[in-house]
């Protein structure tokens, strides 16, 4: 019995349990202006959500936003609609819209999104995954957010309002030695698009003008990027690259912008990205 | 590997001795008279194993809705190895997922040795260190378990204890972390357990005819709070309690379980405390077995990582209290498990008629009816976070399943048997498979199960089965025939034919072959066909297949 004594005191020390009794949210510091002349580290976040996604406003749409409060100009978010959330039917009376766009196709095939709403960050892996849930994205963001810039990204945009064409101009300065497999990947975002949503909170599940933000339009370079160098870029090195792009009708330019962010196709890791208005 | 390495090189040493000793003996025309003593050959032990390795062709089917895979070829495979020597074990399993098959977690892609282990036990006291899996009760606040269909392991990886202090107390204890695929999860878990079985404590009870069983257990998880919003709490700790009593050829048992506040992705977040209480009752004697189950679960799940998702990193294990189905169309729509809240109950009543009596007939008929039905909670939704909601203990809400079937099962001839199931369903598709939009699907389900033996060793089994509704897909019809020559091949083939689709385009036939080999341990078999998408469950926990259209292998070996 003296053994049995020994071992249920052991297990007494299991007795490891954190009641919250206080406040459920930190205290928020204040973000204060940003000076653009300090290269930040950013963060990219790649939402994959879909218009039929009835769990996706609540824990996407206003996750982001709570993101956004917190990290302000350090997070960059692309919201990727695919797989079986995002289809569409043009016929139907709801949910007619084709979010979907042969890039974020192709996203959602390469990271095996199996739910929605996951989303990776800086496509870098967090507690051994690349595709998170939403509740660890905060944590994720915030250790990609810990890491020296390793590059500056400067966009310039110039968009012709007659034929619609748009033109980035994207300066990448190296802050740190880089890889002759480093990619420069270049998407074209619009923001506040009207269209119908789903969600599971309310009674009428089916919203028709929910705002849908940051929504993929496609690629300015290939898909995975446009390798920057054949060598490794040394630190100092500023390499420039300009691209063209035609925008669809139906775009809406002023909610336009451009994403440019540079990835290692070796470790697919997102290493710096930017974000820029087109007008 | 290198262990093992050692103990095959040690075997073959031993192997090659014991084949120069039987070669000597045999070939010495003249035995001396002053024979040496027999060769004593160390005991090395002994090593078990066995294979399985699934592949899959796929072509793309737009019809079917079958996916492109760029791979083309798919396959799952491992190989188990164990080692057994007197009180020591060891073992490892060598998984390979080049690129794992369609529905399976993408996580497992690679290959490697996630899975080693050693220990020994030494009289009342056992040790283990490496990957282990467990269980506490009946796994409400913990299981640690393997289900290859589902893609699930969730092992630990580091140290367990088992200690027997008296005749009658089992006690365990354990630290690890969890298995993720081929790497470990965040979290750190800590657990014990104890049992009391009450009759081998006290030795004037032994051969008493009520016998009583309690046990407890405690689960913490410990994850550092990263998160830069919320305050959350790192140590999460659930215990359960549960006590069993047998009077003769009546059992009843029940368990508890309680865990402290949890906010995770599977409950949005909340702070919430989570309950589950089960009650489970039977009776069996010849011929007649009864017996009833009720369940309510209330915010439960539980997870070594409490981002995780789907079928990654559980810690409860929360079996569906419904029956599981094996014929195609009955387990067309299987019940998953909703840990957030869920409220059921289940009776099943087995019944065989003597042979000889009006009904049994010459051989005897074995009649099972059994009826489950589970409901959502009745919450009410509290704007403040740290509530979430607030449950009503013994209201049920919104209907999520439910189940009345009748299986009549009868040896008609020495050659011929029949099995009969009619079944009702009712399946909340927008709550168990969470894809809203589907509404209640009301189904009748008849199976008509007929085997016939033309030979000593051969048998045609056919199935006849028939599901009709008006929502979801519509009605389908299936048929099946096997043809079996005992004990090394069989052949069948099988059609799922979606008559009742509204969509004339999707009036599809889903037909798959099948051939098979067997010879001692070794099974081969090859498919081609076109498999329906649909979910498979195995014990309420569920994942999702998609269609497919193409070659099917599977080998299996055991050694």
């Amino acid at each position: 019995m003296k053994k049995l004594a020994v071992v249920l005191i052991a297990c007494t020390l299991f007795v490891a349990c954190d009641k919250i009794e206080g406040p459920i949210k930190e205290t928020l510091t204040d973000l204060g202006d940003v000076d653009t002349t300090v290269t930040l580290q950013r963060a990219l976040l790649e939402e994959y959500t879909g218009h039929k996604c009835g769990n996706c406003p609540e824990l996407g749409s206003e996750k982001i936003a709570e993101l956004d409060a917190l990290f302000g100009s350090k997070l960059v978010t692309v919201s990727v609609h695919a797989g079986s959330f995002a289809t569409f039917s043009p016929t139907a009376s709801k949910y007619n819209y084709d979010f979907t766009t042969p890039t974020s196709i192709a996203l959602y095939n390469k990271y095996g999104v199996q739910a929605n709403p996951e989303g990776c960050v800086s496509r870098t892996l967090s507690g051994g995954k690349l595709v998170l849930g939403s509740g660890a994205w905060a944590t994720a963001i915030s250790a990609v957010l810990t890491q020296e810039p390793a590059q500056r990204i400067d966009i310039k945009n110039t968009f012709n309002e007659a034929n619609k064409q748009l033109t980035v101009d994207v300066t990448v300065k190296y802050l740190k030695a880089g890889a002759a497999d480093d990619n420069l990947t270049v998407y074209l975002v619009e923001d506040s698009i009207i269209n119908w949503q789903k969600d599971y909170r309310l009674t009428n599940e089916d919203i028709p003008n929910f705002v849908h933000r940051h929504v993929l339009r496609g690629a300015v370079t290939p898909t995975f990027g446009d390798p920057l160098s054949t060598t490794a870029p040394a630190v100092g090195a500023i390499i420039k690259k300009s691209y063209t792009y035609t925008l669809k009708d139906g775009y809406v330019p002023k909610h336009c912008s451009v994403v440019a962010f540079v990835n290692n196709s070796g470790t697919d890791n997102v290493l710096q990205v930017a974000e820029k208005h087109i007008q | 590997m290198k262990k093992i390495f050692v103990c095959v090189a040690f075997l073959s040493i031993a192997v090659v001795a014991k084949a120069q000793q039987d070669s000597a003996t045999k070939s010495a025309p003249n035995k001396p008279f002053i024979q040496n003593p027999p060769l004593q050959l160390p005991n090395f032990g002994e090593i078990h194993g066995n294979f399985q390795f699934d592949a899959q062709y796929y072509r793309v089917d737009s019809l079917i809705n079958a996916p492109k895979v760029p791979e083309k070829i798919l396959s799952n495979g491992f190989l188990n190895l164990t080692y057994t020597k007197d009180k020591f074990y060891a073992g490892l399993r060598y998984e390979s997922f080049l690129n794992p098959l369609q529905g399976y977690p993408s996580g497992f892609k690679g290959s490697g040795v996630p899975h080693r282990y050693a220990g020994y036990i030494a009289d009342d006291f056992e040790v283990t260190v490496g990957n282990f899996y467990e269980q506490f009760g009946s796994g409400t606040i913990f299981r640690a378990y393997e289900e290859k269909n589902l893609g699930i392991d969730n092992s630990l990886d580091g140290l367990r204890v088992r200690f027997r202090p008296v005749k009658g107390i089992y006690l365990k204890g354990f630290v690890a972390r969890q298995r993720s695929f081929f790497a470990l999860g965040p979290g750190i878990v800590r657990g014990a357990d104890i049992d009391f079985s009450v009759n081998e404590i006290f030795t004037k009870l032994e051969n008493s005819n009520l016998r009583y069983t309690f046990g407890g257990g405690f689960i913490s998880k410990y994850q550092p709070d990263n998160d830069p919003i919320y305050i959350l709490p790192e140590n999460v700790g659930a215990f359960a309690g549960r006590a069993g009593i047998q009077y003769k050829k009546v059992t009843l048992s029940g368990e508890y379980a309680y865990k402290i506040n949890d906010p995770s992705a599977d409950n949005k977040f909340i702070y919430k405390e989570g309950t589950a209480i089960s009650i489970n009752a039977g009776y069996a004697t010849k011929g007649l077995g009864i017996s009833v189950a009720a369940k309510r679960i209330d915010n439960m799940s539980f997870r070594s990582d409490r981002a995780a998702s789907r079928t990654d990193l559980t810690l409860s294990f929360l079996p569906a209290a419904t029956k599981q189905h094996t014929y195609m169309l009955p387990s067309f729509y299987p019940y998953a498990t909703q840990p957030n809240g869920e409220l059921g109950i289940q009776g099943e009543i087995t019944y065989t008629f003597k042979k000889g009596s009006l009904v049994g007939g010459r051989y005897g008929t074995t009649i099972t009816a059994n009826y489950a039905s589970v409901w959502g909670l009745d919450t009410t939704q509290v704007a403040d976070q740290k509530v979430g909601y607030t449950a009503k203990f013994l209201s049920p809400g919104k209907l999520y399943f439910e189940d009345k079937n009748i299986e009549i099962t009868k040896k008609i001839t020495s050659k011929l048997k029949a099995g009969y199931t009619f079944m009702h369903l009712v399946y909340n598709k927008d709550v168990v498979q969470g894809v809203p939009g589907f509404g209640i699907v009301y189904a009748y389900i008849n199976v008509l199960d007929v085997s016939y033996k033309l030979a000593k060793n051969n048998t045609v089994r056919t199935e006849l089965q028939h599901m009709r509704t008006k929502q979801d897909m519509g009605s389908w019809a299936a048929g099946l025939i096997e043809y079996t020559i005992a004990p090394k091949y069989f052949i069948a083939v099988l059609d799922q034919f979606n008559y009742g689709n509204s969509e004339s385009k999707k009036q599809i036939h889903y037909v798959v072959a099948q051939a098979g080999y067997l010879k001692n341990t070794l099974r081969i078999a090859g498919g081609y066909g076109k498999q329906r998408e649909g979910i498979i469950c195995v014990g309420g926990v569920c994942r999702n297949v998609p269609a497919s259209n193409g070659f099917t292998l599977s080998i299996t070996s055991s050694f």
